[in-house]
């Protein structure tokens, strides 16, 4: 992954959009974040930050506001072409 | 002619705050809340209609993002599903957010029932620019789609018969292709699970594969519980996952995610046009303003404080109008009782008595309930609702609670006024179990409105002064006190409770309707209304015989019988046997005339019109023109001339005499019987206890009282200091203040900050039991609030006697005080953030 600008959604500057590499938390929780349009590769911005939190965040037409935790359980990073790394897009020798 | 008619069962799903609500209603024509915040509905309600021949059982489900097994409404959503296997299911998709609906559209397509897709909220995203070709999309999708404007009822009839037409044709949705190298997993894993036949009926095969695939525990379970081979089955998809990971280092669930992701937004690049694009929307712009941290801040004290002006100041004004209608009411009510004896009143007369005044006295109460209710159903259906958790999670978060703890805090009675009932149930919506109990356990700490009249008693009589002040700082100490308790509690006995990361959708403002705001309001209000009509009822009548049994024993009640004729012999005397009026007033006469004065009195109370004065007093005179005679002193008229009647006049003056003895023969009667009845002992043998805290016996009976119901508490005082049933409050001060001469500022503040705290009354507590599902909670909700009382008044009245402070002083100190101790416990362990940090950092690596 290097070359990208890898920071929790909690550091992402307001206004700069950006996209989600990766969630932490329970499984159960991953799978409800994935329901609410926060998945892998999703583009995610920040409206407004309240230090330390909570925070305003835009994903395509939803408003989400979260805590300051749920922000730094999420990994965004600023370079867009994530989505074309994905594994999945380059078949395996089975 | 009936014709038996042909069921359907319907399931109503969708994402949350899409409109499922409004839709289940538009269809059943049923009442549902309705409102602008998302997870409003968590339980699911039923409603019909008929369609044809048919007739449509709809279920309204709670709002899920998704069918993981995260949540409550998302377990509630999936096993009515699973089990309960509609013939139908309605999905309802909010259309301004096609893309992240699709998310849960496949998911539901996967379980195989016939599908209908209703594209909500059509006015919105044409609105905002968005052009949605629905024929396309039902190719795409692979089931029908229905637009429709569920607030405005459009679509209504398309959306039947398009269920209609789903059910006939018995067609199943459309499933996901999940991609080559998912599918070469979830096709074998699919024919293994159908092996078991009993097994493939109960369950939707190629649901279960992919949910086995994603790893979900609840499916792991069922496999396990149901199937012949489940254990074979979970080795082998253990297995499989195993070799995925390995293979393409990613976990099964992410790929199956990514790949519905990818799916919606394929479709939505062919379906939708966006024709124009706002830079920023509306809500955007507001949301700059009212979530900003300063600005914010602002308009949200701007909102508690209209909130409290309307409905607590004005409402109280409303009561003004209203109370004359149920003084009539409880006059009317009254007439029909058993008349009252000289001393001794039949038990069918006491008890209702006190029942009907403590329900009417509950039942003041509903214009200012109206209005609260109202008003948070507007913020619930304007979206400000969900901006008020944004604003306030950064701060209770320091409490161990949870942005969504608002609106119960708000019902519940953040400054001055709310009921505890709504307030508990309302802690349904919160997702983290350690905040939905902590803001449980303190929302009847909060000021509901049944508090009030006792503050209102002791501040009018103790604080006149600085009234308004006084009640400044008790309406705020309370909402201080429980945030440090709350976080008290979720540091020590809630500290193993789940605890779940705050995050809550923002939906778009928008104008309230006013059928939704008016349903949700009556069904609040039906909710308090039952409440009075039946535990209050009930709890008065327990009150009435704990406070009046066992009753005064043979050789007292022959005192009082006595000292009843000692009276009545001495009037006899003084009028004398040559009055015409003496055979009139023997025997049962007194009491007759004594009740016909009464109504008398009563009829004429407050009477200022000459008009309605003279009908009033020409029914009286019909009624029995000797008494009247008496009542009228003697001064009457009579064939048009003006009679004065030395006789009359003389029995008048005679019989106040003898009222005011037989006031304080049954004020004495009524005394003795309540310190000698069940509760009476109770809060005798508690006064060395309570002297510390400043209440003699007849306030721990009052507080006793209080527990059933807090309107009590009030009421109980009025019977100890003996007030007559038709008197009123402001005379209920007069007496307070006579009798009670030793009483200072500090007795009363003592007795104020215990009802503050008080344990919340039995309907509440039932309620706490049913929302936490547990009785031990329901005792602990019981039983620290007194602790926490007595400390207070402990604090108020022995240290501020030591002290030698005013009232007003150690209601400074005592606030100060419990600011200080907030602000302490607020900074407890906050080490969180940097815990969260360090997993997010390790996460990456997985
Ligand atoms: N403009 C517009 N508003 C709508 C439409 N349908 C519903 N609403 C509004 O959207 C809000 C949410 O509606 P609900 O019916 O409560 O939504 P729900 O899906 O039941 O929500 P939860 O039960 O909380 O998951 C309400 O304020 C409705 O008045 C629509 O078609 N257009
Ligand atoms: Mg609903």
């Amino acid at each position: 992954m290097d070359g990208l600008k890898v920071m929790p959604l909690a550091m992402l500057p307001p206004g700069q959009k950006a996209r989600i590499v990766s969630l932490s938390g329970g499984r159960g929780l991953q799978a409800h974040l994935y329901g609410m349009g926060l998945g892998l590769g999703s583009e995610v911005m920040v409206i407004y930050r309240g230090a330390p939190g909570p925070f305003l965040v835009a994903v395509k037409e939803t408003r989400l506001a979260m805590g300051q935790g749920m922000a730094y359980k999420i990994m965004v990073s600023l370079e867009n072409k994530v989505e074309q790394a994905r594994p999945l897009q380059q078949p395996n020798n089975l | 002619m009936r014709r038996k008619l042909k069921e359907i069962k319907v399931a109503v799903a969708g994402q949350p705050n899409s409109g499922k609500s409004t839709i289940f209603n538009l269809l059943t024509g049923g009442r549902q809340h309705v409102a602008n915040y998302p997870g409003i509905t968590v339980e699911k309600k039923t409603g019909t209609y008929r369609i044809q021949e048919h007739k449509v059982f709809l279920t309204d489900l709670p709002g899920t993002y998704s069918l993981t097994s995260y949540s409550l409404e998302e377990r509630i959503a999936r096993d009515f599903l699973l089990q309960e296997k509609p013939e139908v299911i309605v999905d309802i998709v909010d259309a301004t957010n096609l893309e992240r609906n699709l998310y849960l559209v496949f998911q539901l397509a996967e379980i195989g029932i016939p599908l209908v897709i209703d594209l909500n909220m059509a006015d919105v995203a044409k609105s905002r620019g968005f052009q949605i070709d629905t024929e396309k999309l039902s190719q795409e999708i692979g089931a029908e789609i229905v637009p429709t404007v569920g607030n405005k009822g459009r679509g209504k009839r398309e959306l039947r018969q398009t269920i209609h037409k789903a059910y006939e044709s018995k067609k199943s949705p459309r499933r996901l292709d999940y991609g080559k190298e998912l599918e070469s997993i979830l096709k074998p894993l699919g024919q293994f699970l159908s092996k078991d036949a009993n097994f493939s009926k109960r369950y939707p095969i190629r649901w279960l594969a992919v949910k086995l695939l994603e790893n979900d525990s609840e499916a792991q379970r069922a496999v396990k519980k149901y199937s012949t081979n489940g254990e074979e089955i979970l080795s082998y998809v253990e297995e499989e996952r195993k070799k995925f990971i390995s293979q393409y280092e990613e976990a099964p669930e992410k790929s199956i995610a990514h790949q519905r992701y990818r799916e919606a937004e394929k479709i939505v690049g062919h379906c939708v046009k966006q024709i124009r694009t706002e830079p920023k929307t509306l809500t955007d712009r507001i949301d700059m303003v009212v979530c900003n941290r300063f600005s914010g801040l602002i308009v949200l004290l701007g909102t508690i404080y209209a909130m409290y002006n309307l409905s607590i100041v004005q409402g109280y004004k409303i009561t003004n109008y209203t109370w004359p209608l149920l003084a009539g009411l409880q006059k009317f009510l009254v007439l029909s009782l058993p008349p009252e004896g000289f001393v001794f009143d039949p038990l069918l007369r006491a008890m209702p008595l006190g029942v009907i005044g403590g329900v009417i006295a509950v039942l003041n109460y509903v214009p200012i309930f109206i209005i609260l209710f109202a008003l948070i159903a507007i913020m619930e259906d304007t979206g400000y609702l969900a901006r008020m958790s944004f604003i306030l999670d950064r701060v209770f978060r320091y409490f161990g609670l949870h942005g969504q703890s608002v609106l119960p805090l708000v019902l519940g009675g953040v400054y001055v006024g709310g009921c505890a009932i709504p307030g508990v149930m309302a802690c349904r919506g919160i997702k983290d179990e350690k905040a939905r109990l902590a803001t449980m356990l303190v929302v009847p700490l909060m000021n509901c409105l049944a508090k009030i009249p006792l503050y209102v008693l002791l501040l009018g009589l103790f604080f006149a002064a600085t009234k308004g002040i006084m009640m400044f700082f008790i309406g705020t100490i309370t909402i201080i006190i429980a945030l440090g308790v709350a976080k008290i509690l979720s540091l020590t006995i809630l500290k193993r409770k789940e605890s779940a990361p705050f995050i809550l959708e923002m939906p778009p403002y928008h104008l309230p309707t006013i059928g939704g705001v008016l349903r949700r309001c009556l069904e609040r209000l039906g909710i308090f209304i039952k409440k009075i009509i039946t535990v209050v009822m009930v709890v008065m009548c327990l009150v009435y015989l704990l406070i009046n049994f066992p009753g005064l024993s043979k050789e007292r009640k022959a005192h009082y019988n006595s000292q009843a004729n000692r009276i009545k012999k001495s009037f006899m005397k003084k009028i004398g046997e040559d009055n015409p009026y003496t055979k009139l007033l023997a025997g049962d006469g007194l009491i007759n005339f004594t009740k016909y004065r009464n109504d008398y009195r009563a009829a004429t109370r407050g009477v200022e019109e000459e008009k309605t004065k003279k009908v009033i007093e020409q029914k009286f005179r019909q009624r029995n023109f000797e008494f009247f005679k008496i009542v009228k002193k003697g001064k009457y008229e009579l064939e048009g001339k003006k009679i004065k009647d030395k006789d009359a006049k003389k029995v008048h003056k005679t019989y106040k005499k003898v009222f005011n003895q037989r006031r304080e023969l049954r004020a004495e009667k009524k005394k003795e019987t309540i310190k000698g009845s069940f509760l009476g002992r109770v809060g005798i043998a508690l006064e060395p206890i309570t002297k510390k805290l400043g209440f003699n016996w007849q306030v721990n009976i009052a507080l006793i009282s209080a527990f059933a119901a807090k309107e009590n508490a009030v009421g109980t005082i009025g019977v100890l200091y003996e007030s007559p049933p038709t008197e009123r409050e402001d005379r209920l001060e007069k007496r307070l203040g006579e009798k009670e001469g030793g009483w200072t500022p500090l007795h009363a503040l003592a007795i104020i900050l215990f009802m503050a705290m008080y344990p919340p009354c039995i309907p509440t507590l039932l309620m706490i039991r049913v929302e936490s599902g547990s009785t031990m909670w329901m005792l602990f909700a019981t039983f620290y609030p007194i602790i926490l009382g007595i400390i207070f008044a402990f604090l108020a009245f022995t240290a501020g006697n030591l002290l030698g402070f005013s009232g007003l002083k150690m209601m400074i100190t005592i606030y100060t005080l419990a600011i200080v101790f907030m602000v302490g416990v607020g900074f407890i362990k906050r080490k969180e953030k940097t815990v969260q940090q360090k997993t997010a950092q390790d996460e990456i690596h997985r």
